[in-house]
């Protein structure tokens, strides 16, 4: 009889922490400068006048979901993989399950697969190799895939591929992404938009166009990744 | 409704109860240090053995279903091929590497001769997707298993869901693979007391101790490490070895050093398989190393030994051989599930 009481107790006290729980929830909006990439559309394509680009495929992991108060980590997610695909509109968007009552002003997350997960074996899922975010010659994960055209690029079809990713060091290309907000009170959606002509602009298309291995040259544009991402422009 | 919902749930779960197969605990000699495979991931099951074997001798795997994983890796040369200096793949493409053994895997954490891959689950994607190998996109591979009518019972039995996905596809491929364990040669035997060696074996193996163990290190014979062992460098191939995975130099014509045991059976020998005898490669070590930066500290003074120790050394090479391993029964096509279910 105890135990029963004790065994309902538990579940009354589940389900009073499950009704105070609340979704927040955050889309992706990739974007070139003001316009919002579509590749739905007809011809899957998007064009920035000035630079001549093209986008045909953009995919990166977004891991290890975070929000802060300050620099302090109110609330953590676990199992934190997963994969942004600008070709799925199911996968624009993630749920985090919060606290009603909880607090914070920074939104932070990571472009990219850590280096414990990249040697951990197979994995499911969003990680499941079967997604074309894995390289199979060399083991790790793409952190972030973009392809597309531009006239600028000397290759055939004037393509354009980067697949930045690796786990090794001195080349462990993840980045942290922080961006911080105003008043969480009743925010229960945010978007974070990916300008990736921030991204192209930086790159001489005519020079570098085809960067696909874990090389320092990946790990350098790695870097540029962090300057992409904005939140509720 | 309802009821009947919770009657297909239950049969569901007791089906799977009941087929589900048994847990193995991975069997190895005392003297084997513990295996670096991490089992919590991927518990050893039958049903996943099992499952794993019918995906490692089909060559569904492959583009155009014509080779499987056995045509490079058969189980009489120890899972390594005997026929070909370097691996003969899908449209009779020719690679650039000698296919290696396959022995006691679980004590290995880096795979291929250059160590490209980092985990034994994920080396299958390597020779999945090699246009030269079998040519196919792994995607399509799951395709093939979900559209078979083989797999899905097989997945089911194995992980609860008919479905294949590319996580179980490598899980069960890596249990089979776990399981290829060679561990009772004369030398094993030796180890347990069961035998002892004979002179020429005696003798042998007191020169490998003194030559040899520092990179072939008893009892699983490699340290799983690296190492340029002063091989001329093939201009036909110019392979940089570890150093196209690292881009560090240092790591120039370094290769994975593959274990001893079977060799009698995992002939040709080296990465680009240029030796087709095991007296060839002593005469190598003994006056063919050719020095250079990256060379192994352990043979910058080549190995001076005699024709009659290079003959005992082979004596004792030879008592590494495990013939429980190469003609198991539990390690070859296995007909039952794959032959018997597509009549």
């Amino acid at each position: 009889m105890k135990l029963l009481l004790i065994i309902l107790a538990g579940i009354c006290f589940s389900i009073q922490i499950l009704a105070q729980e609340d979704t927040l929830r955050i889309f992706f909006v990739p974007t070139m400068g003001e316009k919002v990439i579509n590749l739905l559309e007809s011809d899957q394509a998007l064009r920035n006048d000035s630079l001549e680009i093209v986008i045909d495929k953009f995919l990166f992991y977004a891991s290890q979901f975070q929000l802060l108060n300050d620099s302090i980590p109110v609330f953590e997610e676990r199992n934190s993989f997963h994969l942004i695909n600008a070709s799925e509109p199911g996968s624009l968007f993630i749920d985090l399950l919060i606290s009603q009552e909880l607090v914070f002003n920074k939104l932070q997350f990571s472009v990219g697969i850590d280096s414990l997960t990249n040697v951990s074996g197979a994995m499911g899922g969003d990680l499941d190799p079967t997604k074309g975010m894995y390289w199979t010659w060399q083991s790790g994960y793409i952190n972030f895939k973009l392809e597309g055209r531009s006239l600028q690029c000397p290759s055939r079809k004037n393509q354009f591929q980067f697949h930045i990713g690796g786990y090794q060091k001195p080349c462990y290309p993840i980045q942290e992404i922080t961006l911080p907000l105003g008043d969480s009170r009743n925010k229960r959606e945010l978007i974070v938009y990916i300008d990736l002509s921030k991204f192209l602009e930086q790159i001489v298309l005519s020079e570098t166009y085809e960067v696909m291995s874990p090389t320092a040259e990946a790990f350098e544009l790695s870097h540029l990744l962090a300057k992409i991402y904005s939140l509720n422009k | 409704m309802k009821i009947r919902t919770y009657y297909i749930v239950f049969f569901a779960l007791f089906s799977f109860a009941f087929f589900s197969g048994s847990i193995n605990e991975l069997e190895y000699p005392e003297y084997f240090p513990k295996p670096v495979y991490d089992f919590s991931q991927n518990p050893l099951d039958n049903e996943k053995i099992k499952l794993g074997r019918a995906l490692f001798y089909d060559p569904i795997l492959s583009r155009d279903n014509t080779v499987s994983c056995a045509t490079c890796h058969s189980v009489f040369n120890a899972f390594a091929h005997t026929d070909h200096e370097l691996s003969h793949g899908i449209d009779d493409a020719i690679g650039t590497r000698n296919a290696p053994a396959l022995i006691n895997l679980a004590w290995s954490n880096s795979f291929m001769w250059d160590g490209a891959v980092n985990h034994l689950d994920m080396q299958a994607l390597a020779p999945i997707e090699h246009p030269k190998e079998m040519g196919e996109k792994i995607e399509t591979v799951i395709e093939k298993l979900n559209n078979s009518t083989i797999y899905p019972p097989l997945f089911f039995s194995a992980f609860g869901d008919s479905t294949a996905t590319g996580e179980h596809l490598l899980k069960a491929l890596a249990q089979f693979q776990l399981g290829l364990i060679s561990a009772n040669s004369k030398y094993d035997r030796i180890k347990r007391g069961e035998e002892t060696f004979n002179d020429s074996e005696k003798r042998g193996y007191r020169l490998f101790l003194q030559n040899c163990n520092s990179c072939h290190t008893e009892p699983l014979f490699t340290t799983g490490e690296f190492a340029n062992n002063g091989l001329p460098i093939d201009t036909t191939l110019n392979d940089l070895g570890r150093m196209t995975v690292t881009k560090d130099s240092t790591d120039a014509f370094k290769f994975k050093i593959p274990t001893l045991r079977n060799v009698e059976f995992s002939y040709p020998y080296m990465h680009d398989g240029r030796f087709s005898s095991l007296h060839k490669v002593l005469k190598h070590y003994n006056t063919g190393i050719i020095a250079s930066k990256t060379l192994a500290p352990s043979l910058k003074d080549s190995i001076k030994i005699s024709a009659d120790e290079r003959a005992d050394l082979v004596a004792f090479l030879l008592s590494l051989s495990d013939k429980d391993f190469v003609f198991n029964p539990e390690f070859r096509f296995p007909r039952e599930t794959l032959l018997l279910k597509k009549q």
